[in-house]
């Protein structure tokens, strides 16, 4: 009996950490009307020292245009490997986007911040959009922009 | 319980098959630039899976980001409408558009699970 239970408690430790080790968040973007075209927006993470983690999602497919996201360039030297499988279409102003990813549950409230580096074209640049703290307590909270999102929320 | 080990047996396999997956998704930091909690997971076998609820541009016009692409220092190309992304193409360009979500599966960059694949809908 002691060793069906040993394997019965092997599978269990095993199996629960695949359970909780992520969960899916939604990302909910709103956009100002500012009367322009379509937006580019870089959504990517920092630890608590401020270094550059990784990237959640790109809006904008051209590389080209990458530059002028200049928080986001300046962190990863515009490598498109860092946005592949992650990279969508540029959103339109007052549009909302909604993007839903299985994210780490290590990364809430554990000094996480989420940034969204924004830019127009023809307008100006809007590095560091927003920046909000990956906590718990701030989900479903809606954080406003400052030039061109209205708001950003995560649940 | 005179026969216990065709059960030990089944509980073996039944953790290899759940819990392997699991370990899978642990980071273990070798080598991945930018690792953080989680290996990312997604297999590249799954990324057939993957969908982006909206597949137009709410842009509906990226060529109108070559002008501007123009006035920063590319003057003597013309503004045609193409959509050649070589045009102009700084030092990103060259090294070209990253992957579509769908097309492959996310970075393996520590921050994405191995649950569902990333999704995106424009309203």
């Amino acid at each position: 009996m002691k060793p069906l239970l040993a394997a019965l408690a092997l599978t269990t430790a095993l199996t629960l950490p695949g359970l909780a080790l992520a969960r899916p968040v939604t990302l909910t973007t709103t956009l100002n009307a500012y009367g322009g075209d379509g937006a580019y927006l870089a959504y990517y993470v920092t630890d608590a020292t401020g270094a550059y983690v990784g990237s959640l999602w790109m809006a904008g497919g051209k590389s080209k245009y990458y530059e002028h996201l200049s928080d986001w360039y300046a962190a990863t030297g515009g490598d498109p490997a860092q946005i592949n499988g992650i990279t969508g279409a540029s959103v339109g102003a007052g549009r909302d986007l909604e993007i839903t990813l299985d994210l780490a549950d290590a990364l809430f409230d554990a000094g996480y911040t989420l940034h969204v580096d924004a830019a127009v074209e023809d307008m100006r640049d809007s590095p560091n959009e927003i920046a909000v703290p990956l906590t718990s307590a701030g989900l479903g909270r809606a954080v406003p922009g400052r030039r061109y999102i209205a708001s950003l929320t995560y649940r | 319980m005179k026969q216990p080990f065709p059960l030990i047996l089944a509980a073996t396999a039944l953790a290899a098959l759940l819990g392997l997956p699991a370990l899978a998704a642990i980071d273990l930091g070798l080598g991945r630039h930018g690792a953080g909690p989680l290996a990312g997971g997604v297999a590249a076998g799954d990324a057939d899976l993957i969908r982006v609820g909206s597949d137009h541009d709410d842009d509906e016009d990226d060529d109108d980001h070559d002008r501007r692409g123009h006035r920063r220092g590319h003057n003597d190309h013309d503004d045609d409408d193409d959509d050649d992304d070589d045009d102009c193409a700084g030092a990103a360009g060259r090294r070209g558009n990253p992957a579509p979500a769908g097309s492959v599966a996310p970075p393996a960059n520590g921050l994405f699970g191995n649950g569902a694949p990333p999704r995106a809908v424009t309203n």
